[in-house]
């Protein structure tokens, strides 16, 4: 079994600049690099394997995350055991990744180590691995010490060791680190398991902005105004949150910091301000006012200032989303009297609609990738499930199917992945999927979830 | 008649028929003639008004020789005039019948506006789904409210916009507001002062009834008309 996996040289190095290889990927005894960069490779630096979903010769890669171990000898601490589960969790939502089943493991755990030297790479060759993760803590008193290992399982390899010093409850936080150490050195792309997912939760006073965890956990509210709080997405940098807000009695737009203090008003048109998008590059905001006696897109400065009417039209055009270059904006339009999805210019000209299917097209979210335009649809039976729209040739893939009503979606910021809400265990939760509609895993618990929002990187 | 001069001038415009507008401003004309066959431009008033805009502009797209344009424009006619014609196939007088079951306080017959009551005048008024026009069955209900409030210059009234749980959150919010301002713009057309209405709308997140079903639905879409 061949696989083709082109090689990106992306950073200056002694091999030559961005060359594509073939590489041999056996099923099952791979030499996982048998071409020049494979010295820089083995280094861990310079040269990364591009493995991307949806090509044809996609094949997710086979990853052993044996229990993280207790370094001192004896039980394993709560620390190690979270260390696992995140480890597990981040690679078997990352679609590019397969985790291999953990009660499958060949090789005697109590008496591998860290070292290459104290692990038997055929055992873990023999269970369909081509990747080995290690970790092993050390706890004493209130300092945690996570060391984290990854091999190349045909060749013995370490391909990348890292650890990190902190308190037992930073354990997640270690174990996202290094997933995404693993995922950048591997696919080249930048790992999103250190990114946030905001939502709005539903309330007994009223609805309040959460930001949580990308696996949910410690998932906490921003906003404490008991008003009507919502429509969440993410500044700049990811460090504040932009928000519609009820809490001068007129649905105007705020702009919040994570770090704490109070709200900021950024547009407080008579009517509703909803929709703030901000602009890839940080400069612009597009938002959508009623101002005008109709619910048009505009744009403006991201300090308020500059205000620009986008469109011009009867019906309801709302919920603006910009592509990633910043040239072109997705909005949603009742023009022809059911909403669909249009993409404009950035300055309102060339309007085009690009949903041709469907009665009751929404929410628009434009792929970092700038592919694809993920949107809410309803279908025949009034079944409510996510799609995504190729902005350029209009093909459109329907990601979720007979599994309640799936809504709002919104894309990580590697553009592989999408949050949104689904009523499918009964409450509306948050939910996460990889862009094909595969691995499909729910992160929050309680329910009163919506319109989640994922961040940018930090 | 017009717009027949103006099919033959395209057509005389562009004798390669595969590169005018023509077949799909013929096919919207129809739209919106079955359309107002169906009594569309009474019960389905906005949609059907958005429509005949969309087919001037085809056409005026059409003359000055812009195709693909005018065809989109044409096809928007189409589809606007189709969903006007569905809007209104169940007949604009059954309407009043369906409020009985969703509404029965608005067919209580009291007489508020010799009393000058704002209070006692103002109640909830129905939408369809996805829809902003004022049913017949709320007008009355309003006619009320404009009364008192033409007698009363000095009261205010808020009208909340509110949509059932479909739908997203932001396209709700707009809905409601439109739901409110359609309200409002009756009122106005009967002789109220604007300065004495003020809109909001809360979307989808004040819901009268928390069930799913379609009678839930129904009293979710709302505007609620309160005293200032």
């Amino acid at each position: 079994m061949l696989d083709r996996i082109p090689l990106t040289q992306t950073t200056a190095g002694r091999t030559p600049a961005a060359i594509e290889v073939l590489v041999r990927r056996l099923l099952f005894t791979s030499l996982f690099l048998i071409a020049s960069p494979a010295a820089a490779f083995a280094q861990g630096t310079g040269t990364r394997a591009v493995i991307e979903i949806g090509s044809p010769d996609f094949r997710p890669y086979p990853i052993a995350i044996p229990d993280a171990r207790n370094m001192a000898g004896g039980t394993a601490p709560p620390s190690a055991e979270s260390i696992t589960d995140t480890l597990r969790w981040n690679f078997t939502l990352a679609a590019t990744f397969k985790v291999l089943d953990p009660k499958s493991y060949l090789a005697d755990q109590a008496r591998e180590g860290l070292a290459a030297a104290s692990i038997k790479f055929e055992d873990w060759v023999n269970v369909g691995a081509e990747g080995l993760i290690k970790c092993g803590v050390t706890e004493s008193g209130s300092a945690l010490k996570a060391d984290f290992r990854f091999f190349d399982v045909a060749s013995g390899r370490q391909l990348l060791a890292k650890s990190y010093r902190g308190k037992p409850d930073e354990a997640k936080v270690f174990a996202r680190k290094f997933t995404d150490e693993v995922v950048e050195f591997l696919t080249g792309n930048k790992g999103i398991f250190q990114t946030r997912i905001a939502a709005v939760r539903k309330t007994k006073t009223g609805r309040e902005l959460w930001v949580m965890d990308v696996d949910g956990s410690s998932a906490r509210p921003v906003t404490r105004n008991k008003s009507i709080n919502l429509l969440p997405s993410w500044g700049a940098g990811g460090a504040e949150l932009l928000f519609t807000s009820y809490i001068r009695h007129n649905p105007n737009l705020y702009r919040i910091p994570l770090s704490g203090g109070a709200p900021k008003l950024l547009s407080g048109e008579r009517g509703l301000n909803t929709g703030g998008a901000m602009s890839p590059d940080g400069s612009k905001v597009a938002l959508t006012l009623s101002r005008d006696g109709n619910s048009e897109v505009y744009v403006m400065n991201a300090d308020g200032t500059g205000l620009k009417r986008l469109t011009k039209d009867w019906g309801i055009d709302s919920s603006p989303s910009w592509a990633p270059n910043g040239k072109r904006i997705a909005f949603v339009s009742s023009r022809w009297g059911d909403p669909h999805i249009f993409v404009m210019n950035a300055d309102g000209s060339g309007v085009k609609r690009i949903t041709d299917r469907g009665t009751y097209n929404q929410t628009p979210d434009w792929s970092p990738k700038g592919d694809l335009i993920a949107f809410t649809a309803r279908d025949e039976r009034n079944v409510f499930d996510i799609f995504t729209v190729n902005a350029e040739t209009k093909e459109i893939k329907r990601l979720t199917q007979d599994q309640g009503n799936n809504e709002e979606p919104s894309f990580s910021p590697d553009g592989n992945h999408i949050v949104f809400t689904s009523t499918r265990e009964g409450r509306q939760q948050v939910w996460v999927m990889a862009v094909d509609g595969s691995n499909q895993t729910r992160i929050t618990k309680g329910g009163g979830y919506s319109t989640p929002a994922w961040s940018p990187y930090r | 008649m017009k717009r027949i001069a103006v099919l033959m001038m395209a057509v005389a415009l562009y004798a390669c028929p595969k590169n005018t507008a023509d077949l799909e401003l013929e096919a919207a004309m129809k739209a919106i003639d079955e359309a107002r066959a169906g009594k569309a431009n009474d019960c389905a008033k906005e949609t059907y008004q958005a429509a005949e805009a969309a087919i001037a502009e085809a056409r005026q797209l059409a003359e000055d020789g812009e195709v693909d344009a005018a065809k989109e424009k044409a096809n928007q006619a189409k589809s606007l005039a189709e969903q006007a014609q569905a809007a209104s196939k169940p007949g604009c007088d059954q309407v009043a019948e369906e409020e009985d079951i969703s509404d029965p306080e608005a067919n209580a017959m009291t007489d508020a506006s010799a009393t000058l009551d704002l209070a006692g005048a103002l109640e909830t008024i129905y939408f369809d789904y996805n829809d902003a026009t004022i049913r017949e069955d709320s007008k009355a209900v309003l006619s009320r409210v404009a009364t008192v409030l033409t007698k009363t210059p000095a009261e205010n009234i808020e009208i909340e916009g509110h949509c059932d749980v479909r739908g997203s959150t932001e396209y709700n919010l707009h809905l409601g507001e439109r739901r409110a301002r359609s309200v409002s713009k009756y009122l106005v057309a009967q002789g109220v002062n604007e300065k004495q209405i003020h809109i909001i709308s809360y979307g989808e997140e004040r819901p009268i009834d928390l069930g799913g079903s379609e009678s839930a639905h129904q009293k979710n879409r709302r505007a609620e008309l309160k005293k200032m």
